[in-house]
């Protein structure tokens, strides 16, 4: 009747999370907004960017990634390849690749990627849609997506300061 | 900024986390019982709509889905506590309150709640609004998943459940202290929540058992 159902253990520890590495070639540059700076507005571009300060508004980097550092605080929808999260984040993420949550993490809002890694210790609250996870790995060529318009890396900052 | 439904307001501010002190984890393998019934769920309602009131851990979230499930994190505990007897719990209707802290739209209906011990860290009148709050945001059926621990201490703060396998759970304790249970009866609990039945107990160690609840 009783049974010995429940037994401490040292598992093996857990495959730590590879922090998410700029995709831009080495050497490239990289955009930082930095830990004194705030954006509001539309941020888009050609290139990977780490957030150190505040953003407000929209970002869109297609095909980059886009680190919000632990001092980072967005309030914006992100599209980007993969976003990895130290900081504060209210809005939705959309990772064609991959979103990273890391401990220090504080996320609220929805989340569309096709891998989703969370460390221990992280906030989130909101929505997961990991649909593309869920489908057995079959030969099928998946939709391009929309052609992406590259543009030249401008942030519009009319209240940067 | 996109202007969010209801529950996308930001929290009044960043919660403090409970579990801040981050001491070494103390772990636990645990044999489930319940968790075959939960996939099985997840296998018959498809897409299922998954409620996770833990935390958001991604071995949970790979395992819902597996089966294509809808998934809505809550975290519901660390939001929850800041909020706890300060003006905004009274001031707010507790519908606003379960606003705020379950995400959710005007058409979602949830068919599996992962409640795991959060239940232990309520009193029986937080118990009865949150689940009758719930059962307006659950299909009729609704499934809901609890442990519950019976008499004697139990950590201070809620442990993360790490779902394994179908039959195996990974529980994880980070809080250094503990307190007494609650020892919330299943009597207790049928009375605050007449709209849940007990479907199936599974009795586990140390006087804790698993819950599977359904919505009426």
């Amino acid at each position: 009747m009783w049974k010995k159902s429940e037994q401490e253990v040292t598992p093996p520890a857990p495959a730590p999370v590879k922090n998410v590495t700029p995709t831009s070639k080495a050497g490239s540059k990289k955009a930082c907004i930095g830990a004194g700076l705030t954006l509001k507005g539309e941020l888009s571009g050609n290139e990977d960017v780490i957030i150190e300060g505040r953003v407000e508004g929209k970002v869109t980097l297609k095909g980059h990634s886009v680190i919000i550092e632990k001092s980072g605080r967005v309030d914006a929808d992100i599209f980007a390849s993969t976003i990895q999260v130290a900081g504060e984040v209210h809005g939705d993420l959309h990772g064609t690749a991959q979103v990273v949550l890391l401990e220090t993490g504080h996320l609220e809002g929805n989340i569309h990627a096709k891998g989703v890694t969370i460390e221990s210790g992280a906030q989130f609250k909101g929505t997961v849609d990991m649909e593309t996870v869920a489908v057995a790995p079959q030969p099928t060529s998946r939709p391009h997506s929309a052609n992406e318009q590259k543009t030249n890396g401008s942030a519009h900052a009319p209240n940067a300061h | 900024m996109r202007l969010g439904l209801p529950w996308r307001r930001s929290s009044p501010s960043p919660p403090t986390p409970p579990f801040a002190s981050q001491a070494p984890a103390t772990k636990k393998l645990i044999s489930s019982n319940a968790l075959e019934h939960v996939a099985t769920r997840l296998e018959d309602v498809s897409p299922c709509t998954v409620l996770d009131l833990g935390p958001p851990i991604s071995e949970n979230l790979a395992f819902y889905a597996r089966y294509g499930a809808k998934i809505t994190v809550a975290d519901f505990y660390r939001f929850y506590r800041p909020l706890r007897g300060t003006s905004l719990e009274r001031a707010s209707t507790r519908a606003s309150l379960l606003e705020e802290l379950v995400p959710h739209n005007a058409s979602t209906r949830f068919d599996l709640v992962m409640a795991w011990d959060l239940l232990n860290y309520l009193s029986l009148d937080e118990i009865a609004w949150l689940m009758d709050g719930m059962s307006d945001l659950c299909s009729t059926g609704a499934l809901m998943f609890a442990i519950v621990t019976g008499s004697g201490d139990m950590p201070e703060t809620p442990s993360s459940y790490s779902i394994l396998d179908a039959q195996t759970l990974l529980s994880e304790t980070r809080a250094s202290r503990v307190r007494p249970s609650p020892n919330h009866s299943e009597h207790a609990l049928a009375r605050v929540t007449p709209r849940l039945r007990v479907d199936r107990r599974f009795q586990l160690r140390n006087a804790t058992a698993e819950f599977l609840f359904n919505f009426r």
